[in-house]
């Protein structure tokens, strides 16, 4: 038989052909690449404008005195509206877009078994998630080191850091907000099992990240609000006062996860059971 | 395919455990554990020897007074120096829910750090120096009092006489007792209740949650008349009874802080007085004290945010305009003077026309 | 495999789409080894059934045996011995050919993935892909598509392949080159399942055929049985053409006087057996000048299995 030379393998190479083709989409790279803008175009607005002490965010100030600041001033702006946009649109292609191409029923009958698909998929999406979060980090510092002073950091609490914890803390910003979006992504993923038509899908997911932002500032329901997925998206702060807080980490992994187990099995319920005939 | 509604089942089990995780695991805990008992007066000598613990933990507030809500108004968001008015620092302590971390390390050191969006504020005490740091203004003040003119309030007494001084003094309008056990961000808690006699307040009781173990009072709650839920509450919402790092309270204002540096005699608080606020005359007795502050109070109170949040909130009555909650009414006479108490706003305007 | 085993066998063969009856109790059996033509309209249920063995969608009833297992069941462990083209290729436009295999080979966990470029290379040359490899599919013409597409189904030796539509898109040098592909493989002891509407096509290359009409079986046998039972008309050519004429209203033959003097022509209103035929009127005495049995071409017999034929079915 013509299989008895070969082993079933552990099948890591798809997980290794999905990042792969996440990373080399053109689509996805500019999506890199506009986040990457983020800090940039912030930081030559700060450094080209005189006035630094004007309205905004509250770091904006801080990143003339402090170069280090534009990480954090960058991925402030990013939470509420840039990350989850790209976020969604690489969640929402996950299966909806293979299923586009038409390309989902050959990795089926390859096979690469539903379930097995539908956790490579999500682990691409993940990646893009960590790598959209440490793109504006690493881009911000940067950028910030390039055109402003650096000195001791200041943080929140008004105590000091030396160089090498605030690598610590930036590391912990990248895992905190990547992880911040792992939820949205379940939701996307699930979204993109129902359709076969990737744009509806990452407009759904998109939309219901802006929902859940604004049903998070609606104070009649403060009883929805530890439960939505984007509550803990700005709790960056904890990991930026003196002594350091896990308190929002460990709320945030907490939710995040349920999310992800939520809109995981429902993904699986529904893409196990359906018939692909695009 | 008959086994394809099994696909469907993890999805349908997730929920159900999710939500009986949450639901249970606070139930698991024994909601009333059973602890020795204890009376009133042990009960206030414990809380007096607790002065000397050390933890951290976080503290939660939370007022549900029926007011308005003015979280637009008051909003921490806006940069301007307006929302640091006392007027919105007030409105925002009594609509919404604040927490703060809080570190404890002895009688006299101190940390306290309040949270908002990407930005805190310290207040730091360290024996007799206190700083005090905003990270949205980058600002410093330094507080220093003169040292041993400092009179040493409690120390020289007993926790025993303590309690029997706090409820000889309470004696006369409250009746004071010691209600089941209960459970404050995860240990053990006796309750203390407080219930004035009088009827004229609208403060219906007062509970205090204090730690089996240590005697530190780990929550308060104030419940207006007729109300089940507490409206004012300050508790922590986790506690953590370990020695603190004394490097915690050693504060180095951050390089490019604007500091502000206070003398401060050591018989006033170690806070820095703001501003020259005239005593309050109070009139009555108990519960239903009213304090009343003199004409031109009023219209000290304001910029123009100020009088934008007070148009909201001041209703028109006879002789003035009013502000009522469930717990404490205020009311603004038309001559400028203001009347505080926890009564209801009629026995305020009949003290006005005193 | 041994002989006479099959490679695909369905019982009862049911899908249905809401109240729709896509594919309506198809009981069909493909022998290994055989070059298995499916034949039917544009919609007569074709694409629906190699879904159902691809276990693409799901059954509403009935069972599937592929090279010998139960399917969907054993799915994971018979796909990597199946090769298969499914309407038509699909391709990552932003990938280059041979990076388009290398991504579908990766989904096969039986794939080595030391030999994937030796195996993707040999796809790609077979189907005469190799000089456009590194171009990106999106510049590729629809034939190199569906080259492409057949280069995926042969990635690793197979022992049955799944080919719907094979020739769509390809010029006459590649339909040539198809049918020379699926005999090769055939040759190799392969088990070829072609669907296809086009007739020729599965004249040409098949020995078995099925075929279908509004998600039904029709018919199903060897290419040559499909052709005997479409004979509908002998004429014979004779001067004993009384006797003749007494032969084969034994046979219940109403028979007419034929195109020149000496003959007569029936219609076979019944499946008589022509040889049989033939052999009743030597044995009657009947001198033979001529005896044809006139088809109606397998084209006709396609059509009349069909109703309309190829017009889409509703």
């Amino acid at each position: 038989m013509s299989q008895s030379d070969t082993r079933r393998n552990l099948g890591l190479a798809l997980l290794g052909s999905e990042i792969t083709i996440v990373f080399r989409r053109r689509r996805n790279q500019a999506m890199l690449l506009a986040l990457a803008a983020v800090p940039i175009l912030i930081a030559v607005a700060v450094r080209l404008s005189s006035n630094t002490s004007g309205r905004g965010p509250a770091f904006l100030a801080s990143i003339s005195e402090n170069g280090l600041f534009v990480a954090l001033t960058a991925l402030t702006v990013s939470i509420p509206l840039f990350l989850p946009l790209t976020v969604g649109v690489v969640a929402g292609d996950t299966i909806a877009g293979e299923a586009n191409l038409g390309t989902l029923r050959y990795l089926l009958i390859s096979p690469a078994g539903r379930l097995r698909l539908l956790l490579v998929k999500y682990a691409g999406a993940a990646a893009f998630c960590l790598a959209a979060t440490a793109i504006v980090v690493i881009a911000g510092v940067a950028i910030g080191a390039a055109l402003f002073p650096v000195r001791p950091v200041t943080l929140l609490s008004g105590d000091t850091i030396d160089g090498a914890e605030y690598a610590v803390r930036c590391l912990l910003l990248i895992a905190y907000v990547s992880m911040s979006m792992l939820g949205l992504s379940a939701i996307g993923l699930f979204l993109s099992t129902l359709t076969t038509v990737p744009v509806g899908a990452m407009a759904a997911t998109i939309v219901l990240s802006a929902a859940s932002q604004i049903l998070d500032v609606l104070p009649q329901l403060a009883w929805l609000h530890p439960w939505l997925f984007s509550h803990y998206w700005l709790g960056i702060a904890d990991l930026l006062t003196s002594p350091i807080s896990f308190d929002s980490f460990q709320s945030n992994a907490l939710l995040q996860l349920g999310y992800i187990a939520v809109f995981g099995t429902l993904a699986y319920g529904r893409f196990a059971t359906k018939d692909v005939l695009s | 395919m008959p086994s394809k509604w099994t696909r469907w089942i993890p999805a349908a089990l997730v929920p159900i455990v999710a939500v009986a995780g949450v639901v249970l695991i606070p139930i698991a805990a024994d909601a009333t554990p059973a602890l020795p008992e204890k009376s009133p007066q042990q009960l206030l000598e414990f809380i007096a020897g607790s002065a000397d613990a050390q933890y951290s933990g976080t503290v939660e507030q939370s007022s549900h007074l029926g007011l308005p809500d003015l979280s637009s108004l008051g909003s921490s968001y806006r940069g301007g120096a307006g929302s640091d008015s006392p007027v919105s620092a007030a409105v925002e302590l009594l609509t919404g829910t604040n927490s703060a971390r809080v570190f404890v390390g002895g009688p006299d050191t101190a940390r306290i750090q309040v949270t908002d969006t990407l930005a805190e504020r310290d207040v730091i005490r360290n024996g007799a120096e206190a700083w005090t740091y905003d990270s949205k203004t980058n600002a410093v003040q330094h507080v220093t009092a003169t040292p041993g003119t400092r009179p040493d309030t409690g120390a020289t007494r007993t926790p025993a006489e303590l309690a029997t001084q706090f409820i000889d003094g309470l004696e006369p309008s409250t009746t004071i007792s010691v209600t089941e056990t209960a459970r404050v961000a995860g240990r053990a808690v006796y309750q203390l209740v407080l219930t004035p006699d009088d009827d004229a307040t609208l403060v219906g009781s007062v509970i205090l949650s204090v730690d089996s173990e240590t005697g530190l009072p780990l929550d308060v709650r104030i419940f207006a008349d007729g109300q089940s839920d507490a409206a004012f509450a300050v508790g922590f919402s986790s506690i953590d009874f370990s020695a603190q790092d004394a490097s915690l309270f050693n504060f180095t204002p951050p390089a490019g802080a604007t500091v502000e540096e206070h003398q401060v005699d050591g018989n006033s608080d170690t806070a820095p007085d703001k501003g020259e606020f005239t005593k309050p005359e109070v009139t009555g007795a108990g519960w239903s004290s009213i304090a009343e502050l003199p004409a031109g109070t009023a219209s000290d109170l304001g910029d123009s945010e100020a009088s934008a949040l007070l148009d909201q909130v001041l209703v028109p009555v006879t002789g003035g305009r009013a502000l009522e909650t469930s717990l404490v009414s205020v009311f603004l006479a038309n001559d400028g003077r203001v009347l505080v108490g926890a009564v209801a706003i009629d026995q305020l305007q009949a003290a006005a026309a005193q | 495999m041994t002989d006479g085993a099959l490679a695909i066998e369905t019982h009862g063969l049911t899908k249905r789409f809401g109240s729709q009856l896509a594919v309506n109790q198809l009981d069909i059996a493909v022998p290994s080894g055989s070059v298995f033509g499916f034949l039917g309209p544009n919609g007569s249920g074709k694409t629906t059934t190699i879904r159902m063995l691809l276990g693409l969608a799901s059954a509403t009833s009935g069972e599937i045996r592929m090279l010998g297992s139960a399917m969907p069941q054993s799915l994971q462990s018979v796909l990597p011995r199946v090769g298969a083209l499914v309407e038509g290729p699909a391709i990552y436009p932003f990938l280059s050919g041979r990076a388009n295999l290398a991504r579908l080979d990766s989904a096969d966990r039986f794939a080595s993935s030391r030999t994937r470029t030796a195996r993707v290379d040999a796809a790609l040359d077979r189907v005469g892909l190799t000089h456009a490899a590194r171009k990106k599919a999106h510049a590729y013409s629809l034939g190199m598509k569906q080259r492409l597409g057949i280069a995926n189904a042969l990635l690793t030796p197979r022992d049955l392949l799944i080919l719907d539509e094979p020739t769509n898109g390809l010029d006459p040098q590649g339909t040539r080159e198809m049918r020379n592909l699926i005999r090769s493989l055939a040759a190799e002891g392969t088990t070829v399942f072609v669907s296809s509407h086009l007739l020729a096509e599965i004249e040409q290359t098949c020995s078995h055929v099925a075929v279908m009409s509004a998600g039904r079986l029709v018919a199903q046998g060897t290419l040559d049985d499909l052709r005997a039972e479409g004979v509908t008309r002998v004429e014979v050519r004779t001067p004993d053409l009384d006797l003749a004429r007494e032969v084969l209203a034994r046979w219940g033959l109403q028979s007419q006087p034929g195109p020149i003097d000496s003959s007569l022509t029936a219609a076979l209103t019944t499946s008589v057996p022509v040889e049989q035929l033939s052999e009743a009127l030597v044995i009657a005495g009947v001198r033979l000048r001529g005896f044809t049995a006139e088809g109606a071409s397998l084209e006709d017999r396609f059509v009349a299995l069909t109703g309309e034929g190829f017009d889409v079915a509703e």
